[in-house]
């Protein structure tokens, strides 16, 4: 598990000190910007966390931060905070993707709640990115032959079926499935069709 | 006509009430039993105030230097009504015959008793109905239509009488002109002497200020010496030159009137009137001198009721003026306070952020502060520094209400020395957030050697802040990013003054507008008033300054306003 970090962002230093003070103190690893300009250009894409930032600053502010982030396929949640909060404002805010939308003065418990959520979503996201990768890299381990087999099986052909469909014996087309259930890491066929469903080799 | 049926006057019940026993109201109703108690007291104090004039009959005419019985009998009857001609009636009847001892046969008194009564309550009746007179006598117009009356009256009474006693030959033709000129002129000094003291004491009787009557007591010390030095002087004159000295009389009459108006000049006009009575008692006069004494008693009696009304509307003018201006000033103050609640609130948004910045902050280290302490180890260290910072933004908080709620402080100007720099800065402070949230950058310049001026800070920082919001607002319409507001401040000479000036690099302002900008209701705002400027206007004229637009071109619009420095408000 990676370590996590709040950015704390506000071009305001008083609530930057405070919200870092607060948030330092709960436990959490902070940082604090004045701007979101110098977020984004100290940000480095392997980093984890959230970002609680003001929504109303000089230079980009708080809404096109998030949207910036989506662009830069940073999946960092963002917990945005403001001072003369309305409801259009909120309704941007949730829209371009932001993790929350809390008034100032914030309260405490909301704001945790939002980042503790944030957090979570984010590392589940990381987990499913991990998986997708070692099941991409797994199947390109399979030979085109296998890759043929594969996709029968998972088309709901038996053993027989390939046999005969592919002109071949059955023993041999029980060699090659047990390879692939090897190189594939499944331990039934139910688990090749989901890694097949996920491969997009086949519609769900 | 005596049977005047006219209701009576509405100050009247109250009189009644003190006149009429309460247990008397059986047969006859209290007003009517109060109408004749006062009838009852007015024939005595005829009698009474006859016998003491120095009454004497002169050829079957009741002759007096003045007559103030009939003064009293005018007065009664313009507040009471013409009814109380009959009063007058009955009490000539009983001087005629309990003082006089007349020798007239019974139809000729009591025809001189009809004609007098019936005269003077004509001239009433014109006086209140026909008229219109006033009875406080506030105008000059009131007293000129009671001497008028007066003199009216006198004419025709005098006229008839010297007629009658002609016509029975009691008097002869060569008498007529002295007996009837000697009873007019009694006559007109008895109702210009008595009557107008008595309606202003019945004016006042109504309005509960009869102590207001008199001036102060050591001024009617002296007044009184000055009317006793002055008669002492013209009775020293054994021989009948005397009244060649008259015209001293007129110094406290004078004086009276000009210092406390009508009510001073009936007070000393009586108090003159009856030491010359009295000097009538003691020496013995001829026919002619005593024509002469009555003319001029008169001039002196008119020309003190005249100076004394003029001067007593020139002052109830003053007191009206005085009054507007007063309701003025308080109506341009409700309108500044007015102003300002709209300025305030056109930045709410600004402010509400201004207040919960340090709320915010103030909030998460408290949080912070209460997690320290209770961890298991509490770091106090750190709890201290951080409720130190707490407080620092409470009083933040602080501040920035208290600076506001003195903004809006309702109520009269008030006139205080300003520091300037200090004004200034609280101006921006007020316009800052405002400023930032449009990206607008204030600059200030102002020399810190400036001197103090005098003025109500609170509207003048609303001026400013009225300037420096305009050109906030007329940037924020362009949405540049290097918007700029400056304000500068300068001492001038000749004359001496400091010149303000809110510099912005807007759009400018559209000429069609720039010539009526500082008139109420001009606007370029989708939702001004445009009462903003009007009202900086007005405060800037009410510290003796003036405000211009200094020009208008895009990218420099300048505001400038002057205040001088020797202003003094009460000037």
């Amino acid at each position: 598990m990676h370590e996590t970090t709040i950015f704390i962002i506000d071009d305001q230093e008083s609530v930057r000190h405070g919200l870092g003070e607060m948030l330092s103190v709960f436990g959490f690893a902070v940082e604090t910007y004045a701007s979101a300009d110098s977020f984004l250009e100290s940000f480095n894409n392997s980093r984890l966390g959230c970002v609680v930032a003001d929504v109303r600053m000089p230079g980009t502010d708080g809404i096109e931060l998030v949207r910036e982030l989506v662009r830069r396929k940073i999946a960092l949640p963002v917990v945005l905070i403001s001072g003369h909060a309305d409801v259009p404002m909120a309704v941007a805010a949730i829209k371009a993707g932001a993790e929350d939308f809390i008034e100032k003065p914030v309260d405490d418990t909301q704001l945790v709640a939002a980042i503790n959520r944030g957090l979570a979503r984010s590392v589940a996201q990381l987990d499913a990115h991990r998986t997708q990768e070692s099941l991409a890299a797994n199947f390109a381990r399979l030979t085109p032959r296998q890759v043929g087999i594969f996709d029968l099986v998972v088309a709901g052909f038996t053993s027989q079926g390939i046999a005969t469909k592919l002109e071949i014996s059955t023993r041999t087309v029980e060699s090659y499935r047990a390879d692939i259930m090897q190189k594939m890491q499944a331990e039934s066929v139910a688990v090749l069709v989901r890694q097949a469903i996920r491969l997009g080799r086949i519609l769900p | 006509m005596t049977a005047d049926t006219k209701p009576v006057e509405a100050g009247k019940p109250a009189a009644a009430d003190a006149a009429a026993p309460r247990a008397w109201t059986d047969g006859l109703s209290r007003a009517h039993l109060a109408q004749l108690t006062i009838a009852a007291v007015f024939v005595v104090a005829y009698v009474a105030l006859e016998r003491i004039s120095f009454i004497h009959e002169y050829r079957g005419l009741p002759v007096t230097p003045w007559n103030p019985g009939l003064g009293v009998a005018l007065a009664l009857m313009i507040v009471g009504g013409a009814r109380y001609g009959l009063a007058l009636f009955a009490g000539i009847t009983a001087a005629e015959i309990v003082l006089l001892q007349t020798h007239l046969d019974w139809p000729v008194i009591l025809g001189i008793g009809a004609i007098i009564s019936s005269g003077y309550a004509l001239a009433a009746r014109m006086a209140h109905q026909t008229l219109r007179l006033n009875v406080a006598l506030p105008h000059l117009r009131d007293i000129l239509v009671l001497l008028a009356v007066g003199i009216g009256g006198a004419a025709l009474v005098s006229l008839l009488l010297g007629a009658i006693l002609l016509a029975i030959g009691h008097l002869q033709i060569a008498d007529f002109l002295l007996a009837s000129g000697t009873l007019f002129l009694g006559d007109v000094i008895g109702i210009a002497v008595i009557t107008p003291p008595l309606l202003r004491f019945w004016a006042r009787w109504r309005e509960r200020t009869v102590r207001q009557l008199l001036p102060p007591a050591v001024e009617l010390m002296v007044l009184g010496a000055m009317i006793a030095a002055a008669l002492w002087a013209i009775g020293g004159q054994a021989d009948s030159d005397g009244f060649k000295l008259f015209y001293v009389l007129f110094l406290p009459v004078v004086v009276a009137a000009v210092r406390h108006g009508l009510d001073g000049a009936c007070i000393s006009l009586a108090a003159t009137q009856l030491g010359l009575v009295g000097l009538l008692h003691l020496h013995e006069y001829d026919a002619r001198i005593f024509a002469e004494f009555q003319i001029l008693m008169f001039v002196l009696t008119a020309t003190g009721l005249i100076v004394g009304v003029i001067v007593t509307e020139r002052r109830a003018s003053e007191q009206a003026a005085r009054e507007a201006e007063a309701q003025l000033k308080e109506k341009q103050a409700e309108a500044a306070h007015t102003a300002r609640f709209s300025l305030v609130s056109s930045m709410t948004s600004a402010l509400a952020h201004e207040i919960n910045q340090p709320m915010t902050a103030a909030r998460a280290l408290a949080r912070s502060v209460q997690h320290i302490l209770r961890g298991p180890v509490a770091d106090l260290e750190r709890a201290d520094r951080n409720v130190t910072t707490l407080i620092a933004h409470i009083d933040r908080v602080g501040g920035i209400v208290s600076h506001m709620r003195d903004f809006l402080r309702r109520g009269r100007p008030h006139f205080s020395t300003i520091l300037i720099p200090q004004m200034l800065g609280e101006t921006i402070s007020l316009a800052s957030t405002d400023a930032a949230s449009h990206g607008v950058r204030l600059e200030l310049d102002v020399p810190s050697n400036l001197p103090p001026i005098h003025g109500d800070r609170i509207q003048l920082e609303q001026v400013l802040l009225n300037l420096v919001r305009n050109a906030i607002e007329a940037i924020a319409t362009q949405r540049r990013t290097d918007g700029v507001v400056r304000i500068v401040a300068r001492q001038h000479d000749a004359p001496a003054r400091v010149e303000f000036a809110v510099i912005d690099n807007g759009p400018g302002i559209a000429s069609e507008l720039a010539g009526r900008l500082f008139e109420p209701f001009t606007t370029s705002k989708r939702e001004g008033l445009g009462l903003g400027l009007s009202i900086c206007a007005s405060i800037v004229e009410s510290h003796g300054g003036r405000i211009w637009l200094q020009g208008s071109i895009a990218s420099a619009t300048e505001f400038r306003f002057s205040l001088p420095l020797d202003y003094n408000p009460s000037a």
